[in-house]
């Protein structure tokens, strides 16, 4: 009898639709059913960004600036409608515009938010996936020191949000405040992974996370997990053929290395230091995961900035290391075998492994109410990777960022 | 005599704490008030109600905030956030596009803030402390600025 080639499409995976529904129904229910639907509160705001880049040289696996100029990788305009019903009872929404074609526009949030109490919160609906201290604003670049986040630990292949429920309850004592958030649901979409588009499908994500605050030190860390059901780049063949021929060779164990499914786990240590005009920041990650094509990634960033005045100078020093699986070849020599060894071969050969190490030198000027100017300038040393040899480059990247 | 003693004494009494809170403000010293129903709040409560962080003993508390610009606001982001004016804004910017919390409610002028206030016992705001408090109002916290 023959095995199955992929794991049983996700039970689960109706949950995504049906909690956009739930959000949708619950949202438009409120509105009939609140007796103070006249004095509902609406509030609109919104953010943009218009970043322009280029690089030293022309990396497509690493980052999204090349040797011409583009303002497309980072600009966005956004806007965020918040509906408060009552004091417990709020809906908030998020539509993004962005000129990289190669990330999703449209809805970024979509949440029905309830406080039973000062401590207490809970969201239902599409939300941000928890993963990093800067998770939640990573579009709102106003709210942050630089035009691009690291991408050491801040990389476009971590999708940015989920469909699901989080909780987050906070407890105070004496000088601390500590924050635990809770959060389950599911994810099915593209990324942008070495500059390829992704399609991924989850099963299920969750984890949590708890963040305290003392005085001016804030340390949060954080726990996610999950089980990812299909990976498949949209411009490359999938391989469901070649496990077709493994197993028509009786080479199941080879089925499993190319499979893109299994669990992964993702985790993360941030702190934060702000005193008056200066501050110090930090995050660790670490990506780990049962996908043998793909490198295990451990990340780490530090950040330090003065303020003078309205303007903000700022150092921040990445660095990634991806650590690929042993992945023997371990088909016959024989010319039965020949060409699928070859196959297999280039498979493992064209795994990418982005090793790298970066310095930024940063200014913000906060040149007006709600309006920054910023320019970053990036060194990055990719150390050892493949299929691209060791190079260095250097990124200039400058733009404005504003919220309304 | 010995009356004229004793009505000076008395006078001298009741009146010295506010003589002397009186003789230790001046027009640069910032006064955070809210509703006389609203319970007290600590400095560090202040804080954190002007930053958004979630904390149980602040149930429902907004804040009220003077425009970017206005002196005494200035004073308050450095006397009692600790922070820069550009960097407050940033907090703000956090708060209002991660669904934290919400950025405070910022009026125009001085007596709108009152207005405010009075209207909206759950909020706290700041005001110069050479303004006329009415009654509704209490002072909760007195910021000097020397």
């Amino acid at each position: 009898m023959q095995q199955p080639l992929l794991k049983q499409p996700p039970q689960f995976g109706a949950l995504n639709d049906a909690l956009l529904t739930t959000v949708k129904l619950s949202a438009a229910l409120l509105l009939l059913i609140n007796t103070n639907y006249a004095q509902a509160e609406l509030k609109i705001s919104g953010f943009g960004r218009l970043i322009g880049g280029i690089s030293q040289h022309d990396n497509p696996y690493v980052q999204e600036y090349g040797n011409d100029a583009t303002f497309k990788a980072h600009s966005l305009i956004a806007l965020q409608a918040d509906w408060q019903f009552s004091d417990q009872w709020s809906l908030t929404s998020q539509l993004i515009g962005r000129l990289n074609d190669k990330e999703d526009s449209g809805l970024e949030w979509l949440y029905l938010s309830y406080r039973p109490n000062a401590s207490t919160h809970v969201k239902f609906g599409q939300l941000r996936t928890p993963f990093f201290n800067y998770s939640d604003v990573l579009d709102v670049g106003y709210a942050y020191h630089w035009l691009v986040p690291p991408t050491e630990v801040y990389a476009s292949h971590i999708f940015r949000h989920y469909d699901g429920i989080s909780i987050i309850k906070s407890f105070d004592h004496n000088q601390a405040t500590t924050s635990v958030e809770a959060y389950i649901g599911s994810f099915k979409g593209a990324v942008v992974q070495d500059n390829q588009l992704n399609d991924l499908d989850f099963d299920y994500l969750g984890g949590f996370s708890v963040a305290t605050t003392i005085n001016n030190l804030t340390i949060r860390a954080a726990l996610n997990a999950g089980e990812l059901a299909s990976s498949q780049p949209r411009d490359k063949p999938s391989l469901d053929q070649l496990r077709q021929l493994f197993a028509s060779k009786s080479r199941e164990s080879i089925i499993d290395d190319t499979n893109f499914n299994g669990s992964f786990t993702f985790s993360q240590l941030g702190f934060s230091y702000d005193n008056f005009d200066y501050f110090i920041k930090g995050e660790w990650t670490r990506f780990d995961h049962d996908f043998d094509l793909t490198a295990t990634t451990t990340s780490i960033y530090l950040s330090a900035g003065y303020q003078y005045n309205d303007v903000l100078l700022h150092i921040t020093h990445g660095r990634r290391r991806d650590k690929l699986s042993n992945m023997p070849n371990e088909l016959p020599t024989t010319a039965e075998f020949a060409t699928l060894r070859h196959v297999y071969q280039s498979l493992i050969d064209d795994r990418v492994s982005n090793n790298s190490y970066s310095m930024t030198l940063g200014m913000r000027w906060d040149f007006s109410v709600n309006m920054a100017f910023k320019v970053d300038l990036t060194r990055i040393n990719y150390q050892r990777q493949t299929p691209m040899p060791a190079t260095n480059d250097s990124v200039l990247v400058m733009g404005l960022e504003w919220v309304f | 005599m010995t009356h004229l003693r004793y009505i000076t004494l008395t006078f001298a009494l009741l009146f010295w704490p506010i003589a002397i809170f009186a003789q230790h403000l001046s027009e640069e010293d910032i006064l955070v008030v809210t509703s006389v129903q609203s319970a007290d709040l600590s400095l560090l409560q202040i804080k954190k109600t002007y930053l958004g962080m979630n904390s149980s003993g602040l149930a429902n508390k907004h804040a009220v905030t003077l425009p970017h610009g206005n002196k005494t606001r200035q004073l308050f982001h450095v006397k009692v956030i600790g922070l820069s004016e550009a960097r407050v804004r940033t907090f703000w910017a956090q708060m209002q596009f991660s669904g934290r919390g919400k950025s405070p409610v910022e009026l125009p002028t001085v007596a709108l803030v009152i207005e405010y206030l009075i209207t909206h016992p759950n909020s706290i705001g700041y005001l110069p402390a050479t303004t006329l408090l009415p009654q509704q109002l209490k002072v909760i916290y007195p910021v000097h600025l020397y």
